[in-house]
């Protein structure tokens, strides 16, 4: 376990230092700015077919 | 019958959202991620249509439907969370709903009133133990009882139940007889989440456990799930989250929709299908990363879900750092961002839990 002290300050809990950040458009792909599955294809890809890959989210899983 | 594995491959291919509608509660659980307990930020009914109005404009030009877990708080409090059940249960851009409550308001009129929603598909119960002593100690006194009741009246009413439960250094020995008591009650699934030092328990890091404690502990629940399937057991052991799959990396490269006994570990889903909004609108990569990535009375869905710089750090899997970033199960662990972020201010650190 790492002994670093949390560094963050907040306030109900949620980080005051830390301000939205958005990148510029001109920095991203065309695919980036309206694939909404553009990270998980990335994922895919980064997979390749090694592994099979499994959703997270099992609060609602039927 | 069991499902099969859930791959993202062959899911619905929904959009998620965790939305908490109001702070406010009736319990102070002493492993919260919340800091504030008040109803000070909670917007009105028509805000919340409001923001919700913008998440159907985005999901429809995506061609996706939303799954939306209201919570809180404790959503129970809320007079907004019927009507805004309501609001869903007949928008055609949403496929399922649940409710993530502490159980303790319960009763069979409020069973009665949700079987109304026909896209409400469970109720998930907050358990931290499997008896009043652990659970209470946690949650404060007779709330086991509550919560248990509660369960019983929705399954008596045929509403789904599920159970999570946060794993820390108090409650550690109770995970034997929480199986045994998530049988009994014929609840269908039990989540079991590492707690994460934040909110009230920023400072508490001795209710972490070790990387070793964390491995054992897993090992136990994952021989234990596979026993119990043996037995045709209808309770789902949910493994669907980081460092799972170190359990027994063989199981990653299993064929897909291989039964679910063999369902062990997932990557982190930041950045790729949900987010977390809370009572003030404010936007959260996960609810228990806590770091504003927007605010959807201001930002649009469309520009926080494409334009975010921690959503890209986070998605580009190259930027994690120490033992995550030579991982070769990053598409099946990566990691928890909060953990690391909870642990050492970076959200691109190794899970510091991770016994690898």
């Amino acid at each position: 376990m790492s002994e670093k002290e949390m560094v963050v300050e907040f306030k109900n809990d949620v980080s005051e230092l830390i301000e939205p950040k958005f990148r510029d458009s001109s920095e991203l792909s065309t695919e980036q700015l309206t694939d909404p599955d553009y990270a998980l294809k990335q994922l895919e890809k980064l997979n390749g077919s090694k592994l099979s890959i499994t959703c997270s989210k099992c609060h609602h899983c039927k | 019958m069991r499902q099969d594995l859930s791959s993202y491959k062959d899911k619905d291919n929904n959009f998620y959202f965790q939305w908490h509608i109001t702070n406010k509660c009736n319990l102070r659980c002493s492993h919260c991620y919340q800091d504030d307990y008040t109803n000070s930020s909670d917007m009105s009914l028509k805000e919340l249509k409001n923001i919700a109005d913008k998440l159907f404009y985005a999901l429809s030009k995506w061609g996706k439907k939303g799954d939306i877990s209201i919570t809180g708080g404790e959503p129970f409090i809320s007079k907004n969370l019927f009507p805004f059940l309501e609001y869903f249960d007949s928008s055609e851009e949403i496929s399922n709903l649940d409710i993530l409550s502490n159980g303790t308001f319960i009763t069979d009129k409020i069973a009665n009133r949700l079987k109304s929603f026909r896209k409400l598909k469970c109720i998930q119960i907050s358990l931290d133990g499997a008896s009043s002593e652990t659970h209470d100690r946690i949650r404060g006194p007779g709330n086991f009882e509550k919560a248990i009741k509660g369960i019983r009246i929705l399954i008596s009413n045929w509403i789904d139940v599920k159970v999570m439960f946060t794993l820390q250094r108090s409650n550690i020995k109770d995970i034997p007889s929480l199986i045994d008591l998530s049988i009994k009650e014929k609840v269908s699934g039990l989540t079991i989440e590492r707690v994460i030092p934040m909110g009230s328990t920023k400072n508490a890091k001795d209710s972490l456990l070790s990387p070793i404690e964390i491995q054992d502990t897993f090992q136990y629940i994952s021989d234990r799930a596979d026993l119990e399937y043996e037995k045709g057991i209808q309770l789902r052991i949910l493994k669907y989250r980081p460092l799972w799959i170190n359990i027994d990396p063989s199981r990653a490269k299993a064929e897909s929709n291989t039964v679910s006994y063999k369902e062990l570990g997932a990557t982190c889903s930041i950045g790729l299908d949900g987010l977390t909004i809370l009572p003030d609108a404010t936007v959260l990569p996960c609810r228990r990363l806590p770091i504003s990535i927007g605010n959807l009375k201001r930002d649009s869905l469309e520009k926080i879900w494409f334009t975010s710089d921690l959503l890209w750090q986070i998605r580009d899997k190259y930027n994690l750092k120490g033992k995550c970033n030579s991982c070769e199960f990053i598409p099946r662990c990566s990691g928890c961002r909060a953990m690391a972020y909870a642990c050492t201010g970076d959200y691109l650190a190794e899970d510091p839990q991770c016994w690898k």
